[in-house]
């Protein structure tokens, strides 16, 4: 997934303006002149700067440097998708864990992904049982880590072998 | 002399030597894994040594490390695929080496300067780190500002690549070192009214996204072709090892102190000091001409080299504060976690603590002749475990192990993020090492700049005043000026030459 620098360039510009922007909005110090924004305000001025030499450098290159360069994987639709479930999945996690659950999540996501990875599903199916099994134990029952229990809260007692 | 025996007595306690045991295992399996890396290795290992005491929580660290970047010559060998980006240097020659017949000794040189080179690191860690720290205690926020600012130089010229794309990963790193409460004035920055965000960025959910989570994403993208290891059958791999090393020794000793200075240089770790070695040796060898037909020359001086950078890369980082790698960068964050606070100090408050992680890349490199002698044994039965399953797991230990640092989901969130971002700068050719040093980095460049100002009235003049300050100071300039030298010089050449023609 290569961009052609002169877009890498911009995307770095841009948000070393709102940086720039964005830091005159912080309060000064009272003594002396380098306050909150002073360190952001140089940040910002450099990745403008980087930015800018980027977007010559990609102009200059543009005959043989093509606007986004996807790899040989983007013309496999299998691998489009197993890019776009890791995604999916993660995003699922960070939405969804603390309303069903750690367990119930592990268990979901290592079956789509492994699935989807070997294409035999009823092995993943076990495999993704028992490895989140061996997580739950290791990381709550061994190093005590308080994951989300969700739905499985008023049963969490059958799961907590300590 | 009482201070080693007491670290050696906490390095010796059974569970220390039984987590150092499993760490090991761990380090081993994940080096010998393509595209699983030592840093993925300690990333990962962070949220189970949360729960350790000091001792082995970064005994564990060290021992996972060294073995990880051992065991990445394995798949090298085996498969011409480097384990780790450390083994990268030399992984056609040593693939090449066993296409002859002659896999044991690719392997076995491996395994022996691997253990020669991190003894080194080791010993050039016990040797250093103290005196450095007592000229350390000296330094006042005025030294320690220059100290960052060179650390940050290092991290740009040593980055490999374009110098624009460096200096955005660093800025970058910079950048999201300031969410949060700035320390200095109390005022909340960059935070988007999200209160988890107030404490600033935890450094392991974003360190997980980058090296493990964009990993995870390239290996869902990556068409890979059936595995075909090129040695069934792996015979004695001690067999003329020692006539080899003694053959080569001046070029090992190259690789051991070459490792252990590009260690030492902050951004710079065991990935880079394996091809810079690997070069040196072609370099002086009485024979380059057989280098890439299987020779070990270079492979026995990069393979000591890559391991002797793990000691280096903490001499800065248990000294200042200042990571010399990726690795260390993390080690900081748990040194932190653990009330260990890196620093000269350390060496006054906690000897015994900080001689008993030294200890333990002793340790860890001795335990690597038989481990490693196993991992090489059973690299068939490794080899062979799918990477198709194995990846899921791993995106779920990272899931779990981002989580336990903050317990919030919310740090998933940043993990997802800096997982894209990761993937697409890796993609772009932007390096993703400054990015990481910058975030270590920017609050001590920071708090120490306003501390000085602070002192000196908003005068820049004391920050040249102090003698130590002054030296730094002026290297700090004339490194971040070298480039900049480098390329009037050759525009100047490059006029003459072309107003001769």
């Amino acid at each position: 997934m290569k961009f052609n620098d002169a877009i890498v360039g911009l995307v770095v510009a841009l948000l070393g303006a709102a940086v720039i922007a964005q830091a005159g909005y912080f309060p000064k110090a009272r003594h002396i002149p380098y306050g909150p924004g002073f360190l952001p305000t140089i940040l910002g001025v450099g990745l403008a700067i980087c930015g800018v030499l980027l977007i010559v450098r990609g102009i200059s290159e543009r005959r043989t440097q093509p606007l986004l360069k996807l790899g040989e994987w983007s013309r496999s639709p299998r691998h489009v998708f197993g890019f776009a479930l890791v995604l999916v999945c993660l995003a699922f996690y960070a939405l969804f864990a603390d309303d069903i659950g750690h367990f119930a999540c592990s268990v979901l996501i290592l079956l789509v992904l492994i699935g989807h990875l070997t294409g035999r599903w009823l092995r993943a199916l076990w495999i993704s049982i028992l490895a989140s099994i061996a997580i739950q134990f290791f990381f709550v029952d061994l190093l005590l880590v308080p994951l989300p229990w969700g739905v499985l809260e008023p049963y969490s007692g059958w799961f907590v072998w300590r | 002399m009482e201070v080693m025996l007491q670290a050696l007595a906490l390095l010796l306690e059974p569970y220390t030597l039984m987590v150092i045991l499993l760490a090991s295992f761990f380090g081993l399996f994940v080096g010998s894994m393509p595209g699983l890396t030592a840093t993925m290795a300690t990333a990962l290992l962070v949220p189970v040594t949360f729960f350790m005491a000091p001792v082995p929580a970064i005994a564990a660290v060290v021992a996972a490390s060294a073995m990880a970047i051992f065991a990445g010559d394995i798949p090298g060998a085996l498969l011409r695929i480097p384990g780790t980006p450390a083994s990268a240097a030399y992984t056609d020659e040593a693939y090449a080496m066993t296409r002859k017949g002659e896999g044991e000794m690719a392997l076995g040189a491996g395994v022996t300067c691997s253990v020669f080179g991190g003894l080194f690191g080791a010993a050039a860690l016990m040797f250093f780190a103290p005196p450095l720290a007592e000229l350390a205690l000296k330094f006042s926020s005025f030294e320690y500002f220059w100290l960052s600012c060179l650390g940050l130089a290092c991290a740009i010229l040593v980055a490999p690549g374009s110098a624009v794309k460096s200096t955005i990963s660093l800025l970058f790193g910079l950048l999201i070192a300031c969410v949060g409460i700035d320390s200095m004035t109390g005022y909340t920055r960059f935070t988007f009214g999200y209160v988890q965000l107030t404490g600033g960025l935890s450094l392991i959910p974003v360190l997980v996204g980058m090296y493990a989570v964009a990993e995870i994403i390239r290996y869902a993208i990556t068409i890979d072709a059936p595995i075909t290891i090129a040695q069934k059958k792996i015979g004695n791999i001690f067999a003329g090892q020692i006539p080899m090393m003694w053959k080569y020794k001046v070029g090992i000793m190259r690789g051991n102190v070459v490792g252990t200075l590009i260690g030492a240089l902050p951004g710079a770790g065991a990935d880079i000091a394996a091809w810079v070695s690997y070069a040196m040796s072609k370099k002086f060898s009485k024979e380059p001409e057989k280098f890439g037909t299987g020779h070990v020359e270079g492979i026995a001086e990069a393979g000591a080299a890559n391991n002797s950078a793990l000691g280096g890369a903490y001499v800065p980082a248990t000294v200042f504060g200042i990571p010399g790698d990726s690795i260390t960068a993390i080690v900081i964050g748990v040194l932190y976690m653990k009330g260990m606070n890196p620093g000269p100090t350390i060496f006054i408050r906690n000897p015994e603590l900080i001689y008993a992680v030294f200890l333990s890349f002793i340790l860890a490199n001795l335990m690597m002749l038989p481990l490693g002698w196993i991992a090489i044994k059973s690299a068939k039965q490794v080899l062979s475990v799918p990477r198709s399953i194995l990846m899921p797991i791993i995106l779920m230990f990272c899931l779990v192990g981002s989580f336990a640092i903050d317990n919030t989901v919310f740090a998933v969130t940043v993990m997802l993020i800096f997982g894209v971002i990761g993937f697409l700068m890796e993609e772009n050719g932007i390096p993703i090492a400054p990015a990481v040093l910058g975030l270590v980095l920017g609050p001590l460049i920071e708090n120490n700049f306003i501390t000085s100002m602070m002192k000196a009235e908003g005068n820049f003049l004391p920050f040249f005043e102090r003698p130590i300050a002054g030296v730094l100071g002026v290297v700090t300039i004339l490194v971040w000026l070298a480039p900049l030298a480098v390329w009037l010089w050759r525009r100047s050449q490059g006029h003459r030459a072309a107003v001769r023609a």
